[in-house]
């Protein structure tokens, strides 16, 4: 890990001027200790955001800069999409942002085929963000990490192990429900539909677009087995053919689950 | 607009320092204008097709993914590199051999001052490379290690600022070395104080700042002892060498704030902190910092 190219952002109070820079720590950690071709496994990178500061989502919001990574790896191993862990809503002084504080866990599948050589691979994340605390600083950092390379696939490591509430929590497309998207003038109305295990109580949930706009707390109505809320445009003016977004609920979705993010990205009709 | 790719990190790929100082002052123009498409590069456009692209120059000879859904197809008999994305097809076009084709008449091997005389300043340099915006995209220019001779050419997509960016007091193309000129010639006939106010749309600490300027309580007394100047640090890729010029107030991070007397003295920096409580102080409590400052220039 190579030291933070700017890391003068102080977070906690103005008397932290006198002392260390904050900085988010970054490590990257590997679902297994080795990876063989015609596998997949996944990497964690956890984000220590400093107390008294935070960093932006995808889409920061009002204010903020996105956080963004970028992986490179060897030739034999690809990269899917990044799974974000959902943010928190955040209004100050009537700016809304979508914002990380605390620990943040970004994951990513990656997939290995035969074309990978050599004993080892290795990866590298570049990630971005703008710090916030009383003061406002971009950074960058980059983790890199060197997975042994074996015939057969290796346990779990036993870091990983402690992230599985984290992971458990990251938004996700539900196979148990489907999502329909109608336009209904100068807003969204979103159904999701057809579970009997659905069990969701809350009486508002909170959609972050994950374009552009700003979270909005709608309210959810129960109607059946479905559930329906509608979604004014500045949350999904971006895309307005399109809703992409992260639905967040004060309680799980489903029975069994942990979950209470719902990836959202339904085409509206 | 901010100058930069969409998969900016991309560049980090090719860091050799452009030679900017070598650049020096050029009149030269690009021959695009906002507005205008962008140019064929290697017979290719930009959002072309996989299918386009494998039509045009078969299959790649090296192939490596650098983020989720996005590629770095290389041809290197070719002196061709893309990056394709899934999201948005062909994103930009990398020329690195001289018989790979021009942009803009510019090719691989030129020499740095010709592509400077002919094309001008760049909007910018990043990460070693200069960028030349042309409203939605961009021509990327890297020189060898001598810094003399074009070692690369690239045609990309320019990244699209954040709402967040784009919108607020901090106005990106503003020239701040003129408005600050502009604001102590205006001051030495008025006297008023002129405050620079160093910042980004993307702060919500500045855009407090700047709400808490324009409070009731406090948009009076401002109006009446200061000349406020705005200046963008973008995401501290810009105007850096505005803030050195004043004493680095912007090295904790922005909101920072710097009074010049009329004659451009300093008179009073943040540099020692004392905005870090923007978000939460009051109209009052900034008051009364502007007042300590026109205290300051008194004495």
């Amino acid at each position: 890990m190579r030291p933070l190219a700017a890391a003068l952002a102080l977070c906690v109070a103005a008397a932290a001027r006198a002392q260390a820079p904050a900085v988010v720590q970054v490590a990257a950690i590997p679902e297994v200790a080795a990876i063989g071709p015609g596998g997949a496994f996944r990497v964690a990178v956890r984000l220590r955001v400093p107390e008294g500061c935070h960093i932006g989502w995808v889409n920061p919001g009002q204010s903020g800069l996105p956080t963004t990574i970028a992986w490179q790896m060897p030739t034999g191993v690809s990269a899917e999409e990044t799974q974000w862990p959902y943010p928190e809503r955040d209004e100050t002084a009537g700016f809304v942002s979508h914002v990380y504080r605390g620990v943040a866990v970004v994951v990513t599948r990656f997939t290995v085929d035969s074309s990978l050589r050599g004993s080892s691979a290795d990866l590298r994340a570049d990630l971005s963000w703008g710090l916030c605390g009383t003061t406002c600083i971009p950074q960058r950092e980059t983790v890199a990490l060197t997975l042994p390379v074996r015939p057969r696939p290796a346990e779990p490591a036993a870091e990983w192990r402690a992230l599985t509430p984290s992971i458990e929590a990251l938004p996700a497309v539900s196979t148990s429900l489907t999502v329909r998207a109608v336009a209904l003038g100068d807003s969204v109305r979103l159904t999701i539909a057809g579970s009997p295990l659905i069990v969701l109580t809350s009486a508002t949930a909170t959609f972050f677009p994950l374009r552009s706009g700003v979270a909005v707390v709608v309210a959810v109505r129960r109607r059946g087995r479905d559930v329906t809320l509608t979604l004014p445009t500045s949350a999904v003016r971006a895309l307005p053919s399109r809703v992409a977004g992260v639905l967040v609920a004060g309680r799980p979705w489903l029975v069994g689950s942990r979950r209470r993010a719902l990836a959202i990205d339904a085409v509206v009709e | 607009m901010r100058a930069a790719l969409r998969v900016p990190l991309v560049l980090a790929a090719f860091r050799v320092a452009f030679a900017s100082a070598a650049v020096g002052q050029q009149q030269g123009a690009l021959p695009w204008r906002a507005g205008d498409d962008p140019p064929l590069v290697a017979g290719l456009a930009l959002g072309a097709s996989r299918t386009t692209i494998d039509s045009a120059l078969g299959q790649p000879e090296r192939s490596r993914s650098v983020g989720p859904g996005v590629q770095l197809l290389g041809y290197g008999s070719r002196g061709i590199a893309l990056l394709y994305s899934e999201a948005e097809s062909l994103a930009a076009v990398y020329l690195i051999a001289r018989e790979a084709g021009d942009i803009g008449g510019m090719r691989v091997g030129d020499s740095g001052d010709s592509v400077a005389a002919r094309w001008g300043n760049p909007s910018g340099v990043q990460d070693g490379v200069a960028v030349y915006q042309v409203g939605r995209w961009v021509v990327l220019v890297r020189l060898d290690s001598t810094r003399s001779r074009v070692q690369l050419l690239g045609l990309g997509r320019a990244a699209e600022e954040s709402a967040a960016e784009a919108e607020g007091p901090f106005d990106s193309t503003a020239n701040a070395r003129q408005d600050i000129e502009a604001a102590l010639r205006e001051s030495r006939t008025d006297h008023k104080l002129v405050l620079l106010d160093f910042g980004a749309n993307w702060c919500l600490d500045c855009l407090v700042l700047d709400r808490l300027f324009r409070d009731s309580t406090v948009a009076g007394f401002l109006g009446a002892n200061f000349r406020v100047v705005h200046i963008d640090v973008g995401r501290f890729d810009r105007n850096l060498d505005v803030s050195r010029t004043y004493g680095s107030p912007t090295e904790g991070g922005v909101p920072a704030v710097v009074v010049l007397s009329p004659a451009g003295d300093v008179v009073a920096t943040t540099r020692d902190g004392s905005l870090e409580s923007a978000r939460s102080a009051t109209g009052a409590q900034i008051l009364n910092f502007l007042r300590s400052w026109v205290a300051a220039a008194r004495r």
